[in-house]
């Protein structure tokens, strides 16, 4: 006796983003498994990422790739500012890029003399109508469009009666906050916080009994007995809810009040410790504007803001892709680091993995019930920095190879190259894992403006009896302000403009007790959503 | 006309009184030498006996001896218990006097080690607590430019600073007055060595005086030695001149004798003349 034909229905497919802890089976089908080059669309549906498209239209050399970016003001002027490896010179340049908004150039800000950037993948600060780099060897200063040492300038170094005490600010992480200069790291080592006067790069702490300025409020926080885990070593440091965040590797001190003079009475002081969970690279935090996102060896997390509580809440925001992003963290950190960049246009955390290629994408636009964002992630994206300009609304990409900065913008990578948006279902057992399931009909409701792209449907059954096959179909995007309901293969098409919504319909075949769904295009000038997928089959008997 | 020994025998006489005159002049010339000889030699025995002979004083402290030239010999010294007290005394006035004079870091360091010294536990003790305050206020390892360190450092740095302040104040007056002190001390060890110095002269001052004593007691001795000797020489002069008068007498006497026996010797002359005549108008006379 037949069996009545039960029905599916995948409603926003993957817009939970992938969850790679929970049992895969009977998990919340709104999850995914891959969403590969994925994104949570602003219609909450999994969709192609935008593409990678070249920034510059010319720039000082072409092979020059950008691992760190910035946005100052110089004398009143805004500056944007690369940081950049030239492969061909094996050389390090800061570049400042013109015209963003426009047609972008970029040139090479000549280095002071005699002077060598150890490294492109500097920080650059804006501070005191300035722009100021740090990690690249001493510190510089950009002042009216030329970079000169800042202890070349009217400089206090750090001393006290006993002589100076760091001789060469090569600090290697810094932050610009509450008006003063935080840093740390290099010959001044990394349990010691050297902050700068009020709004001046140039002087820093004098403990000399006559102190040679008498407005210099520069000091040292030395962090060493502050630890929670007994040591530690800063790396990172951030300004946040009014606190001053010390990232140690392994733990977080926050200090509160750092506003004013720090070493003032009711000054500076250490609010609150957190162990056991740190900072795992310089670059690897960002702010939403609500949280402090960092990346430790975890997975993301966020320190929350707090007003009444003393204690700063933690949050896993990639709780859903905990293990997978804990070995891919692991293995970047090794390959070249992990940096954090927030994209607010389209509320997009990206924890980028250098030298892995790859980069795991976090919506934040609205988190799960847990807490947690809806992740997806890039593989294969050469990205290896990022930075977001609130002014163009761009999200500047630094690649490491293919072009020097990238925008995410478009729906092509670097010009012209597709790449595939795939997306895998959890492991379906429509509510009955122990029945045999006969997949009769899959129907794919897709967003796209793709004419004549071929795309990929699978269905993959897991179980005593593996079986997986994929079919074929052709997207067809249709005319702009397309509207039929008479549509080619069975279809109905609606929508307006490039972008259609089409359902594809495709037999399925075989069973098997439980079932993953896939969907595959390749993304080529034009969006791709998943809208909806209905999988309609037998339930056979129970093995 | 007168006869040949009246003639011959005033002469005879006369040579015989010139003679003898001769002799007599000679023996009181003679007498004369002698006595010069003797008032020589008694002279010289004057000068001996009255020579000054020297005198000795002896006393506990020593014997005073003052020779026959009148070399002194005092034959007692310096006292040197006293000297040597001296010379220690102004040794140690002389190292007060120094000290006095030192520079007044130094000590005023050490015055100021030792009070920080006597007050370094209590201000460790306040700083460990501030310190530990500072901790548990979550302040600690802060240092700003305007403080030093924070800025309650800062108040125990000036805690540290005001006790130092008053320890160095201290100390400087404390090193000013011990050097004052020093150059009083110096001073009175000065004074002491000066005073034991004249104490050391006084055996000499004192064998001195008794050398006063002993001069009185010569100068009598003298006086009887001058004396004896004045008699010595008067009645030695009296003597020699007694001799001188008796020879002149007796010369006078010898020339009074002799001018008359030349006197009488012509009345012998002429005497004998006569006898002669007498005689050589004789037959027998042979001539």
């Amino acid at each position: 006796m037949a069996q009545p034909q039960q029905n599916i229905t995948l409603s926003a497919p993957g817009y939970f983003g992938l969850n790679l802890e929970d049992a895969p089976i009977d998990l919340d089908q709104r999850y995914a498994l891959q969403a590969d080059n994925a994104v949570i669309d602003s219609f909450g549906r999994l969709g192609a990422r935008k593409g990678f498209a070249s920034l510059l239209a010319s720039s000082p050399y072409a092979d020059g790739q950008a691992l760190s970016f910035g946005r100052v003001t110089d004398n009143g002027t805004v500056r944007y500012l690369a940081g950049v490896y030239v492969p061909s010179l094996d050389e390090n340049q800061i570049w400042e890029i013109q015209n963003l908004s426009t047609t972008a150039t970029a040139t090479a800000i000549p280095l002071p003399a005699a002077y060598t950037l150890s490294t492109a993948n500097v920080q650059i600060l804006d501070f005191a109508d300035n722009g100021i780099i740090v990690g690249g060897g001493e510190m510089l200063i950009l002042d009216n469009g030329s970079l000169n040492v800042v202890s070349d300038g009217p400089i206090i170094l750090p001393q006290d009666d006993t002589g100076t005490i760091l001789a060469t600010l090569d600090f290697t992480t810094a932050a610009a906050a509450y008006g003063r200069i935080w840093a740390t790291g290099g010959t001044g080592g990394d349990e010691t916080i050297y902050y700068s006067s009020l709004l001046n790069p140039y002087q820093w702490y004098d403990g000399k009994a006559v102190p040679t300025s008498n407005f210099n409020t520069g000091g040292i926080i030395d962090v060493n007995e502050a630890w929670p885990l007994g040591r530690d070593r800063i790396v990172g440091i951030a300004g946040h809810n009014n606190n001053l965040v010390v990232f140690g590797r392994n733990s977080i001190l926050v200090y509160g009040n750092p506003q004013g003079d720090p070493a003032a009475v009711g000054g500076i002081y250490l609010a609150d410790t957190i162990k056991n969970i740190g900072l795992v690279d310089r670059d690897a935090r960002v702010s939403d504007g609500r949280d402090l996102l960092f990346v430790d060896d975890t997975g993301v997390r966020s320190l929350g803001r707090t007003v009444q509580e003393q204690s700063a809440q933690i949050g896993d925001l990639t709780r859903t892709v905990r293990t997978q992003i804990q070995q891919a963290i692991k293995s970047s950190l090794i390959a070249g680091g992990v940096e954090l960049a927030f994209e607010p246009t389209n509320s997009l955390l990206l924890v980028i993995l250098r030298g892995s290629n790859d980069v795991w994408v976090c919506d934040t636009r609205m988190p799960m019930q847990d807490g947690s964002f809806r992740i997806t992630r890039w593989p294969g994206a050469p990205i290896a920095s990022a930075f977001y300009d609130d002014v163009s609304e761009k999200l500047l990409l630094g690649c490491a190879s293919t072009t020097p900065i990238a925008e995410y913008a478009g729906n092509q990578d670097f010009g012209g190259q597709s790449f595939n948006f795939q997306y895998v279902s959890p492991v379906l057992s429509f509510g009955d894992p122990v029945r045999t399931k006969f997949l009769k009909q899959i129907d794919y409701t897709v967003v796209s403006g793709l004419t004549g792209a071929t795309c990929e449907g699978s269905w993959e059954y897991i179980g005593t009896r593996a079986y997986e096959k994929t079919k074929f179909f052709t997207l067809d995007g249709g005319d702009a302000n397309f509207y039929d309901t008479d549509a080619k293969y069975g279809t109905a098409s609606y929508g307006t403009g490039p972008n259609v919504i089409k359902t594809y319909r495709l037999n399925a075949d075989a069973s098997g007790e439980n079932v993953i769904v896939k969907f595959r295009a390749t993304i080529n000038n034009s969006i791709c959503s998943l809208q909806q997928m209905n999988i309609q089959a037998l339930l056979g008997r129970i093995n | 006309m007168a006869g040949f020994w009246e003639s011959i025998a005033p002469g005879v006489a006369g040579a015989g009184a010139a003679y003898m005159g001769y002799d007599m002049a000679k023996k009181l010339g003679q007498t004369g030498e002698d006595a010069a000889a003797q008032m020589g030699a008694l002279a010289g025995q004057l000068q001996e006996d009255t020579a000054f002979k020297g005198y000795g004083v002896t006393t506990g402290l020593g014997t005073s001896t003052v020779n026959a030239d009148g070399s002194t010999n005092l034959g007692v010294g310096q006292d040197q218990g006293f000297a040597n007290a001296s010379g220690s005394m102004l040794g140690m006035a002389g190292q007060a006097a120094q000290n006095a004079m030192m520079d007044t870091g130094a000590r005023e360091q050490e015055i100021y080690n030792r009070a920080m010294a006597m007050q370094n536990p209590m201000l460790d003790s306040q700083q460990a607590a501030q310190q530990a305050n500072e901790y548990a206020m979550g302040r600690g390892g802060v240092r700003g430019s305007q403080f030093g360190g924070t800025a309650e450092d800062a108040a125990m740095a000036r805690a540290r600073a005001q006790a130092s302040n008053e320890a160095s104040f201290s100390a400087m007056g404390q090193a000013q007055n011990e050097m004052m002190n020093q150059g009083q001390l110096s001073s009175m060890f000065g004074q002491q060595a000066g005073d034991m110095y004249g104490q050391s002269f006084m055996p000499m001052q004192q064998q001195m005086a008794m050398m006063g004593l002993g001069q009185g007691n010569a100068g009598m001795a003298q006086s009887g030695q001058f004396t004896g000797a004045g008699y010595a020489a008067q009645l030695g002069l009296g003597g020699m001149q007694s001799q001188i008068n008796a020879e002149k007498a007796a010369t006078e006497l010898y020339g009074n004798m002799f001018g008359s026996i030349m006197n009488n010797a012509s009345d012998i002359g002429a005497g004998m003349d006569s006898a002669y005549d007498t005689i050589s108008n004789q037959s027998w006379w042979p001539f």
